[in-house]
This record gives structure tokens, sequence and C-alpha cells, in this order.
């Protein structure tokens, strides 16, 4: 499936490496994708899992929070947390000039919800500013 | 020639439905030069009284005088109940060439009260050939047909025990031909093997209208042969058995059929069908 | 009150949200984004779903759901379509293989197409005559179904209560004789 990578080539190396480093140094982490919002993964790094599957839920997670915040006159959606019962994923978005993406951080269990939150939310402006 | 015309005169509501059907299915075509009329003048007029005591209908040739098995007598005076398409075929034969005999020959109506004189027209008439000699008829209703303005069909007069049938496949367009009408048809038929009976119950439709498009699928041979007499089984769109009542259970465990078919009509009318 | 659901799926480009907002009472809920996928020309694509509804003269509402069309969201479609009520299948005569499409869905829905009342609505036959209807239904014919299939624009208002009409039959057929 082909894809416009909206994404300058020094953000998408920014992007590989700043996930590579999210999964490596931080306990618990075993997925890191990044997305544009319509679900085509732009930079991974996994132990588990498939980037392109993970990317498309990243996107519906996202828009579907998007729509809440929306109706709910919240302003601009920022992250999502799925709590689930063996570990969590957190979703975030990243509002860039050339493009809209989405992170997605997917932790077991013994990974602590603060540490990949703030982790994830420095990526976060890290990547929209880059 | 043109087109002789037949009318009906005090007939209980289900003989004459059974009349206008039968007339519609088969007049004008294949050798039945009659067609049937609401209104005078009439060449022949279907009369439920007896051959003694015949009505006064205006601007009518012949009167026909539908009578009991028992009190049938040959010619085209008269024809015995209980109605059917050969029947009234060969009677109309009959009328049709007393009429269309010269005016010095024609006599008036002696079938109904004896033998006539057997040079007479009449003679002719009632030794038409029986039914068994007429040409087939073929199986009515073409694609180009169209159903005249009928008053609702009696479904009572369908045989509800008749073979049901379902579609093979879906009909191509020119057989839909964006009929809303042939396109819900067509979906029951897909969903479910039923006959006309069941259409007309299920659709409200009239009765010549569902028979005319199962003879339209028929000659389309998109019915499946396998016939089911014993009574509807549904069918689904891979031919197994669908969870029944259909899914509407499954948001509303304790529907009854009653109850979801109210909530079907529910749904025609917020939708303005 | 009780709640129905119809599910409009199909892919993208074929007219979903539209379908879906010619019936709606309610602006839709849409979750469409720019789109990145060169091989469809639409500016924006639905990654999440559609959402209308209408209410019924005794209070009840039906819920429409519109799923993602492009298959990386297959795991939507599973989800969405839960205890729905029917669905109906929109395909995109100009899209380059509209059949293979279709195939993607009839493939992915299987399971569900064994009971679940559908339609399938053409778009575009107007301005795109190839493949006609009659291959459609030839392809239906080839997975053994036999579904309504009908030449629809969905910006009609009059076209989508068609298709949802073929639902109602379905469901009214599967009751006959209960």
């Amino acid at each position: 499936m082909s894809a416009t990578m909206p994404l300058a080539p020094g953000a998408t190396s920014i992007a590989q490496r700043e996930a590579q480093d999210l999964l490596d140094q931080v306990e618990g982490v075993n997925t890191v994708v990044v997305a544009t919002v319509d679900g085509f993964d732009v930079a991974s790094a996994l132990r588990t899992g498939e980037a392109a599957r993970v990317a498309a839920m990243a996107s519906s997670i996202s828009a579907i929070s998007a729509v809440v915040s929306q109706e709910a006159r919240l302003g601009r959606n920022k992250s999502v947390t799925i709590d689930t019962e063996a570990g969590f994923a957190v979703v975030h978005s990243v509002y860039r000039e050339d493009a809209e993406l989405v992170i997605i951080a997917i932790a077991h269990g013994g990974a602590l919800l603060g540490q990949v939150n703030y982790r994830v939310a420095q990526f976060a402006r890290t990547l929209a500013s880059a | 020639m043109p087109p002789l015309k037949l009318g009906i005169h005090q007939l209980a509501a289900s003989e004459a439905i059974v009349v206008r059907t039968l007339m519609w299915l088969y007049g004008g075509r294949d050798g039945c030069n009659w067609v049937f009329a609401d209104a005078p003048p009439y060449d022949a007029v279907l009369v439920d009284a007896p051959p003694d005591a015949p009505p006064t209908i205006e601007n009518t040739r012949h009167l026909v005088h539908l009578t009991r098995a028992a009190h049938a007598s040959k010619g085209p005076g008269s024809l015995s109940r209980p109605l059917g398409a050969d029947k009234l075929r060969q009677c109309l034969h009959q009328v049709e060439a007393l009429l269309t005999a010269s005016p010095a020959a024609r006599t008036n109506e002696p079938a109904e009260t004896g033998t006539p004189p057997a040079s007479s027209p009449a003679a002719s008439a009632a030794n038409a050939p029986a039914p068994q000699d007429l040409p087939t008829l073929p199986a009515p209703l073409l694609p180009v047909l169209t159903p005249l303005d009928f008053p609702t069909a009696c479904a009572d007069l369908l045989p509800a025990d008749a073979p049901r049938h379902r579609l093979k496949r879906w009909p191509r367009a020119a057989v839909l031909r964006a009929d809303p009408k042939r396109i819900r048809m067509a979906t029951l038929l897909s969903r479910r093997a039923l006959n006309i009976h069941d259409l007309t119950v299920l659709t409200g439709y009239d009765a010549p209208e569902c028979q005319v498009f199962m003879q339209v699928l028929r000659s389309s041979d998109l019915l499946a042969n396998d016939v089911l007499p014993r009574g509807p089984e549904p069918v689904s769109a891979l031919h197994a058995p669908p969870t029944a009542p259909a899914v509407i259970a499954a948001t509303i465990p304790s529907a009854a059929p009653s109850l979801a078919r109210g909530l079907i009509a529910s749904f025609r009318r917020r939708l303005g069908l | 009150m009780t709640e129905y659901k119809i599910v409009f799926t199909g892919s993208m480009g074929a007219g979903k949200t539209t379908a879906i907002g010619a019936v709606s009472e309610i602006p839709p809920i849409v979750t469409d984004v720019t789109n990145n996928d060169a091989s469809h020309g639409k500016e924006r694509t639905t990654v999440g779903l559609d959402f209308g509804q209408f209410t019924l003269d005794n209070g009840d509402r039906v819920r429409m759901f519109g799923t993602p069309g492009q298959s990386r969201f297959d795991f939507l479609w599973k989800i969405l379509s839960k205890n729905a009520i029917g669905m109906v299948i929109l395909a995109d005569n100009s899209r380059p293989d509209p059949l293979a499409e279709l195939r993607v869905y009839l493939e992915g829905f299987a399971d569900e197409l064994a009971t679940l009342p559908c339609a399938i609505g053409v778009g575009r036959l107007q301005t795109h005559a190839s493949p006609s209807l009659d291959d459609y239904i030839d392809e239906l014919a080839r997975h053994q179904l036999v579904l309504p299939v009908l030449d629809v624009d969905v910006r009609q208002r009059s076209d989508v209560i068609l298709l949802i009409d073929t639902l109602l039959a379905q469901l009214e057929a599967n009751l006959f004789g209960e």
C-alpha cells in the first residue's frame, strides 16, 4: 500500500531514533509506533506486534478521541490512555505544520504509567518542532 | 377485429376478482379476443342470476348466467361454477361465435332455456371445441406487461399451500427495471422460499402484480427448482438457516415476531416508505 | 427505548459518510482525517467511524455506523458490525477494480453475511458503466450469495432509503411464518 509520506526526511529519522530510544530506555515498553493520522506507520520500534496494524489502531483511537473532545468543547485532543488488566497504551497527538501524527506506546504491567506518559509527551514535543 | 368486452353484474366479490384476474391474465391474447370492461357498452355480461330471471343491463349484447353445476346447460348462455380459466375461455369462445354470426341468423339466447336449433349459431357456439381442443395457453405475463388498476386482491383466493420458490441469484437490472416493488419482492424471495399468496401477504401488493413478477422470474430461470410445499423455511444469503427471529432478537432478546414486525413497520413509516 | 444499528461499509470514496448524512436526523459525526494514501484521490478519509441516527415514532433509535474503507482498519469492521440488524456495502464503480474491492468486504464479513441482512449499493455507474450491475451480481453468485444489488447515488436520500428498505424486507422474510 502506498502512502504519500508528509514528513520531511529529517523529521522521519528523528522519529525513528526517538521511538527506539523510548523502547530501549523505558522499562516495560514493548511497542512504539509513530503513525500518520490516517493510519500509516512512519517510524516504529517493537518487540512485539505489527507496526502497520498498530498504526491503524492508533489513528482510529486518536480520531475518536478528537471527536470526544470536540463534542465536549474541550479543545484540541492531546492524548488518550488505555488502561488494561495487563498493561496500558498511551496515544499522543503530534501537531506539526506539515502533518498531524500520532504516537502510540504500549507497555506491560511492570511499566510506570507516569513515566511512559512523560516520555511520550516529550517525544511528541520533539517531533512537533523537528 | 377489436376485442370484445366482458362485464360482470352482481357477482360476489371473490368471483369478481377471479374473473378480473383471469381476463387480465389471458384477455386479448392467444386466441382470446375478449377484454374486461368496467363499464358499458358490453358485448357480454356475466351475471349471477338464473336464466329465467335475466337482469336488464343497458348496452349489452349477450348475457352469460353463472350457475351451479347442476343447473348448467351447454352453450354460450351459461357458465357453471366453480369458475376456471378454461371454462371461461370456452364460454367466451362460444359467445364470440354467436355474436359474430350474421344478425339474421343470430337467436336471442336460446341456450339458456333449452337445446338450440341444430342449425342456429347458438348451436354452433354450443358445439365449439372442448377446452382440450383449444390451443394451450402459454405462460402469461411477459416482462412488458404492467398490472391494471385492480382492486386489492383477495389473498384468500390464492392457495396458501402452493409450491414455494426462492431466488437462485439476484435478478438482472432489466428484470427489476428499478421498480421498488419488484426490488422488494425480489428481496423477499432472496431470503425465503415463497409463493404468490405469501408475497401478497408480505407486501400488500395485488395478486396479479405478484404473479406477473413470479412469472417473469420463472421465465428468466431465476427461481430455484427445489419447491418447498410444506411451509416457509428461512434461507440466508448463504442458504444456511439464519438465527431466528433474525438479528433483531440479538438486540431485543424477548422480542416476539409480532413486535419485530411492528418495528419494521415503524422503520418504514419513519423513512416514508 | 431500544437502539438498533445499521452498518455502512465499502471502499474508500464509495459514499459511506454521504449515505449516512442523507438519512441522519442529526449532523453526522465523522472521524475523517487527511488522506495520505496516494492510490486514492480523496483529500480526507474515515479512520474511526461515522455516526448518524434517526428516531422511530415509538422513540426507539436507529444508529448508523460507517466503517473506514481500507482493509488496514478491518479490526473496526467486526467491532462496528456487532449486533447490527443489517449492513450496506457501498461500491465505487469509478475505482480501477471495484469487483476486487467488493471481494474484500464479502470475505471480510463472510461470517456476518451468513445471517446478517445485507444490500450492495453501486455508485457512479452512470459515469463508469463497467463493470456493470450484472457483473456485480455474477460476483455475488460466485460467492454463493443472493443479495440485493442496486444502482445508487447516495447523495439522493431516496436511493439510501431504498437500500435500507431491502434490509427491512430481508428481516421481514426472516420473520415470515413465525
